[in-house]
């Protein structure tokens, strides 16, 4: 649980274990080899080779965008052939002779090559330059690919190849259309990435599924004002944010796990830009039936995580979402004047608490996310003075003053809380 | 190990990497083999090519060709029935000079007879001025076009050769076309002054 929390903990406990004489410097070095050390070492050749397959991939496409007449365009078409066939036997001995990381590398440079002999044989026929079709068939190629070979490189391929291709469908379609093709692919990748448990793959995952969402959202009808992402968006990252805790604290697959970093940098990011709307023009937007559906599901999250979760941090989490989920109800509900004061502090009240979510969890993720969205705020507001400049003063006069009582308010309640702890510890021995 | 890997993870190793290996070769044949059949068994058109902003004609490495037949002529009570991104049918007919004009659109496949040659197209825009007899767009009529492309609007052409089609004069430029039975098209040769400078095997 909170692998990541952990690590840090661990790392913050041994140096101050050290300096208090608890242990020696050597067994606090051992415990660092033996957590972390080989770990590390153990993924270099892995991150290395794939680098490598890479760096010849990028080689194969650009000797085909040459198009280069000396060799004939067959000759090479069965050149590009002749690589993917090879790499699999390839692959299949480096993973005989206990060397996984060639294994994969092998079958990612055989995936790429399959993508610039998409691009080659579109060379040959001067087929339309429509991009979106090859990252599609880039994308089932790699697909085809991991689930055959059991391999991550193809599939982290596919999940980049099916975000050009969706958001290359929305953009051609004037976001009019939704592409529920899409699915077609995604849900078949991401089942076989649930038993990965690589982290590369989840990421790259979750920015496929991002993208999609956030084109639904501007989707039909066309969201010229992006207003329909802020609002939407924000509630589809509370959903990634609860998903993602709870994925934390039960052990869940990667992909869910790394809906927590994603959710919870979208939700910051979007609350500074709900700032700015708000001191620009504070348009008023109506929540409509997609944006009204996010709402529903985050609900359903947040809900779900009061109840399944035991930590304490998800009610710090759970109370930032909600907060932050005012804000488009503000812009609905209320008029210009008064959403020019209360979305920033709506947005300040929901960075703080993210702080205070982030602390207790251990997530250092949600505490960067508050300090950054707490520090980009008040730069937005010196920037656009809200008011006027002495209305401005006693605001972050008062705001200070309401953060060092939270703080005074926080130390009496960690010394109330580690008190009943040892009464409690005293009570069992 | 997840539930379709570890279905999968049934077969034998070697069987599933040859089987990654011909599928992902077979994936690249059979767009070959369609687009070669094309070549081979498709009928001929000559599509004339008109002049566009020289800026948007060469990008990189491939040239951006523009054809009379991409602007077809509606009525203007008929412009609704077309929408961005829709796949159509325009039926071709060769003038007097054996080149191929735009004589109708529609959204259901009509019967081609004589010598009409039905092509699929895409509407690119709904809205759009058609060309009047000597090749140039009329904008102040009242007469409206869609726009639609057919797949033949980009040629590849090897690194530093396409400023030679791109100073080319565009009246000069012309386009025969392979139409198959399905109304796929692919490009066959690039002609300047009538005489083939490309010349596209179907392999």
């Amino acid at each position: 649980m909170f692998e990541r929390g952990y690590r840090q903990r661990l790392e913050a406990d041994l140096v101050k274990w050290v300096a208090d004489g608890v242990i020696s410097n050597d067994a606090a070095q051992s415990i660092r080899t033996a957590r972390f050390g080989e770990e590390a070492s153990s993924r270099m050749p892995a991150i290395f080779a794939m680098l490598g397959a890479l760096m010849l991939a990028a080689s194969v496409c650009a000797f085909v965008a040459a198009n280069w007449q000396e060799i004939p365009r067959l000759v090479r078409l069965f050149g590009i052939l002749a690589l993917i066939a090879a790499c699999f036997p390839l692959a299949l001995q480096l993973g005989r002779r206990a060397i996984p990381w060639g294994d994969d590398a092998a079958v990612t440079f055989a995936t790429l090559c399959f993508g610039a002999g998409v691009a080659l044989v579109g060379q040959m026929y001067h087929l339309p330059g429509d991009w979106p079709a090859g990252a599609m068939l880039v994308a089932i190629g790699a697909v085809i690919a991991a689930a055959l070979t059991g391999k991550s490189g193809p599939l982290v391929i596919g999940f980049v190849a099916m975000t050009a291709w969706s958001f290359g469908r929305f953009d051609d379609w004037q976001w009019r259309d939704v592409h529920w093709s899409f699915l077609l692919l995604f849900i078949p990748a991401v089942a076989l990435a649930l038993g990965r448990e690589n982290r590369l793959v989840a990421h790259t995952a979750v920015v496929a599924l991002s993208v999609w969402l956030a084109a639904l959202l501007a989707a039909n009808p066309v969201d010229r004002d992006g207003l329909r992402i802020i609002d939407g968006g924000l509630a589809i990252a509370a959903v990634y944010m609860a998903i993602g805790l709870l994925a934390w604290e039960k052990d869940w697959h990667a992909e869910f796990r790394a809906l927590l970093p994603w959710g919870a940098w979208i939700f910051g990011a979007l609350l500074c830009v709900e700032t700015v709307r708000a001191l620009e023009n504070a348009r008023v937007h109506f929540l409509d039936t997609g944006v009204g559906i996010a709402y529903g599901a985050a609900l359903v999250a947040l809900a779900s995580l009061a109840m399944l979760a035991r930590d304490k941090g998800r009610l710090a989490l759970i109370a930032a979402c909600a907060i932050g989920l005012t804000i488009p109800l503000m812009f609905a509900g209320l008029g210009d004047a008064p959403s020019r004061l209360l979305v920033p502090v709506a947005v300040l009240v929901s960075a703080v608490t993210l702080i205070a979510g982030g602390l207790v969890t251990g997530l250092r993720s949600l505490v960067i996310v508050g300090y950054a969205v707490f520090g980009i705020s008040i730069l937005i507001l010196l920037w656009r003075t809200v008011g006027s400049l002495l209305g401005q003063s006693l605001f972050f006069l008062v705001a200070g003053i309401v953060l060092l009582g939270l703080a005074f308010g926080a130390r009496r309640l960690a010394g109330w809380s580690r008190r009943m702890d040892q009464a409690s510890s005293r009570g069992a021995a | 190990m997840g539930a379709i890997d570890h279905l999968i993870g049934r077969v034998p190793l070697l069987a599933r990497y040859i089987l990654a290996a011909l599928l992902l070769c077979g994936l690249i044949l059979a767009i070959v083999y369609q687009r070669a059949g094309i070549l081979r068994d498709g009928k001929e058109v000559r599509l004339e090519v008109v002049p566009v902003d020289p800026r948007d004609l060469f990008r990189g490495d491939y040239v951006v060709l523009d054809y009379r037949i991409s602007s077809v002529e509606v009525p203007k009570d008929n412009m609704d029935s077309f929408r961005r991104g829709q796949k159509v049918f325009v039926t071709l007919r060769p003038n007097d000079s054996g080149k191929a004009r735009a004589v109708s659109i529609s959204s259901g496949r009509p019967a081609a007879s004589g010598t009409d040659i039905v092509i699929n197209g895409t509407v690119t825009a709904t809205s759009g001025c058609p060309f009047n007899e000597v090749g140039v767009r009329d904008c102040k009529s009242d007469r409206r076009a869609v726009q639609v492309k057919y797949g033949l609007e980009s040629y590849f052409v090897p690194q530093g050769e396409g400023r030679k089609i791109e100073t080319t004069e565009k009246a000069r430029l012309e386009v025969v076309a392979a139409v198959a039975p399905s109304g796929q098209s692919a490009i066959k040769r690039l002609l300047i002054d009538g005489k083939p400078v490309y010349d596209e095997p179907p392999y």
